[in-house]
């Protein structure tokens, strides 16, 4: 059963009430709300995420509480709260589904050690892994997106989660964050993946979540094994560069931009070495995204 | 808090299989930041194998955490031992920074927020000398009304930072405030600190490490630690026992510095939650013979251990009694308010920025 055998009215009364529990990937979240906007949001998002039974140990408690009830709608806000915990300021409330964001990958980040989580994007054919290891602004984002388009599942944007037993990665199918300009971009390239509202003015600028597609749930049980690792960069008008990256340079780049690489200590230093040392990986430079597609289903092979 | 308490007291008279009682359990480990402690506590009980599996992995992800945060407190003592080492006079590390130095039985899934040390306060000018000189700062600006209160009715100097270290510094002279209206100077316990191996560092004797982690607890505003340090004060009763001394001679060790009441509380406390078993003649003649001691119970009933189906009044009506409580303690009534208008009223009139 998932969340869209479930009525709008009857996500509301569970979430309201007793509270919904939910896999995401390989975690297990209670989630409460009585903000129906929210909810009807996180429905038409996460469609096809697993409902897990009423008595589910999960990982997460999270709640996502109204505040203000009373004041008119512009000054309503909404608090994000995990097991007690408070990491942020309330937000307005019309900006609830991207703090549910955030506040998941908060909890993900400080508290999920027992994988090693690399800040990359990760898609896959079956079970062979593309890794998109970057720095904010590379076009990681909108290349994950196109390659969504075009017949790829997506394991995660955020979060590269590695399973150090099972040298996988682990799917986790969380909306894509669109940052500013690469919105009008990605419209305007056609992309044909479904979105939610346009939220303007976020402590990350203007952002906008393309949905995951169907295949991409339809596998989120699915790990994956690593076999291309690319480090994407846009750049305007520049011709396709591709380039392979030296194994220790690649070990640079893959932890210095990890969450949690220091703090798994040892373990992660031994995987993050047999990614870099078996995994080939290329420098992608590109402006035209198909041709930048089309070369790294090449690579794949 | 109910379930939590049951899984420390009795472990094995427990359905584990029983989400509901795991789904509450786990938040209540979070808030109370013993996450890590639970995975040891299930392990040295031989139940770790019957968590469920996401139990399992909640716990082992906080443990990760706390094992990375005892290697940081270790290298950024080491870090310190260059800064201080050569400072002719002991210093003493006190709570998580000295359970981790020295690998007690306390330190087991112990994280910390910062560093605490304990010199004599004739060396305080010496080494906060050298602390300004190495390029420690005081972590947030201070007032003129907080550089007296840090002087003259603190234990310690304002909290520093250093871009090196990860972790606060907080130098002690003392293990209470000296406003404190119970124990007395507790400059005797330099007399006996006991030295690291492998470091410059010294730590207190058990004894005394229980005694002030008690005094600690109870002279604490909000307890919200309560259930982490009750924890090592349970595992530091453990120590104590395995030598030889005995539990009268801690009392009167306690008595000696004017902390057996916190002491006292503590262990009931324990005893009363933690199953430790320890404190003489029995908790129950306690707890019968005086009515504080009830009182104090009651308080920490509702704010350590708050069962879930109690009213959110006992709660709130516990932790005003526990506010009260450690402000009666901390200084004299004129002192409270001359700190509470200094604070709550003439501080944010003057700092009132023009609109």
């Amino acid at each position: 059963m998932n969340i869209q055998s479930l009525s709008s009215a009857e996500l509301f009364d569970f979430a309201s009430g007793p509270g919904i529990k939910l896999r995401f990937g390989p975690f297990f979240i209670e989630l409460k709300s009585d903000d129906e906007d929210f909810l009807a949001l996180f429905r038409r998002c996460y469609r096809a995420l697993d409902l897990e039974r009423e008595d589910a140990v999960c990982h997460f408690r999270i709640r996502i509480i109204r505040q203000r009830k009373f004041a008119p709608r512009s000054k309503q806000q909404v608090q994000f709260d995990v097991d007690g915990q408070l990491p942020f300021e309330p937000y307005p409330r019309s900006h609830a589904f991207p703090m549910f964001e955030w506040g998941l990958n908060w909890c993900i980040a400080t508290m999920s050690h027992h994988f090693l989580l690399l800040h990359c994007g990760v898609v896959a054919k079956e079970d062979r892994a593309l890794v998109l290891p970057a720095m904010p602004g590379s076009g990681k984002s909108t290349l994950t997106a196109f390659l969504l388009d075009s017949g790829w599942r997506l394991l995660s944007d955020e979060f590269g989660i590695y399973d150090l037993t099972k040298k996988a990665f682990v799917p986790m199918p969380r909306p894509i964050p669109l940052k500013n300009e690469s919105i009008t971009a990605a419209k305007a390239a056609g992309l044909r993946l479904e979105h939610g509202p346009l939220y303007e003015n976020t402590r990350k600028g203007d952002v906008c979540h393309l949905f995951p597609d169907a295949h991409s749930f339809e596998y989120q049980r699915l790990n994956a094994h690593p076999k291309l690792i690319a480090f994407p960069s846009f750049q305007k008008r520049a011709s396709l560069e591709v380039a392979r990256e030296l194994p220790h340079v690649v070990l640079t780049r893959l932890t210095n931009n990890a969450f949690n690489y220091m703090v798994c200590g040892e373990s992660s230093f031994h995987a993050a070495t047999e990614l870099a040392r078996d995994v080939p990986a290329y420098h992608l430079r590109y402006s035209e995204v198909d041709r930048a597609i089309a070369r790294i289903d090449e690579l794949m092979g | 808090m109910e379930q939590l308490a049951k899984i420390f007291e009795n472990p094995s008279s427990l359905n584990f299989s029983d989400g509901d009682f795991w789904n509450a359990a786990l938040n209540q480990a979070r808030k109370a930041g013993v996450m890590a402690k639970l995975e040891a506590h299930l392990r040295s009980h031989e139940l770790w194998e019957s968590a469920p599996t996401t139990a399992q992995e909640t716990m082992q992800g906080s443990s990760i955490y706390v094992g990375f945060i005892q290697q940081r407190v270790r290298y950024e003592l080491s870090l310190l031992e260059r800064h201080l080492g050569d400072l002719p006079f002991p210093i003493v590390l006190l709570k998580g920074a000295a359970y981790i130095a020295c690998d007690a039985r306390p330190s087991v899934g112990r994280g910390v927020r910062d560093i605490d040390i304990l010199v004599e306060k004739r060396c305080i000018p010496a080494i906060e000398a050298r602390l300004l000189e190495l390029g420690w700062t005081t972590a947030e600006e201070l007032s003129v009304y907080d550089e007296y209160y840090y002087r003259e009715l603190s234990h310690e100097l304002p909290p520093l930072r250093h871009p090196d270290f990860q972790f606060e510094l907080d130098v002690h002279h003392d293990l209470i405030p000296p406003t404190m209206r119970i124990g007395t100077r507790t400059s005797e316990m330099f007399g006996s600190t006991v030295s690291i191996p492998g470091t410059c560092f010294h730590c207190l004797t058990k004894e005394d490490q229980l005694i002030h982690s008690a005094a600690h607890l109870m002279t604490s505003e909000s307890l919200v630690n309560g259930l982490r340090d009750l924890l090592d004060m349970s595992a530091l009763l453990l120590e104590v026992k395995e030598t030889d001394a005995s539990l009268e001679g801690l009392f009167a060790r306690a008595r000696k510095f004017g902390l057996e009441t916190p002491l006292l509380d503590s262990l009931i406390a324990c005893d009363r939650h933690l199953g430790t078993n320890v404190v003489l003649p029995t908790t129950e003649e306690y707890l019968s013979r005086s009515r504080v001691r009830r009182v104090t119970a009651w308080i920490i009933d509702g704010v350590v251990f708050p069962k879930n189906s109690q009213r959110k009044l006992k709660a709130a009506l516990a932790s005003t009694m526990m506010w009260w409580k450690t402000q009666y303690l901390r200084m004299p009534f004129w002192q409270l308010l001359k700190h509470a208008a200094v604070k709550k009223l003439f501080l944010p009139i003057i700092n009132r920025r023009p609109t």
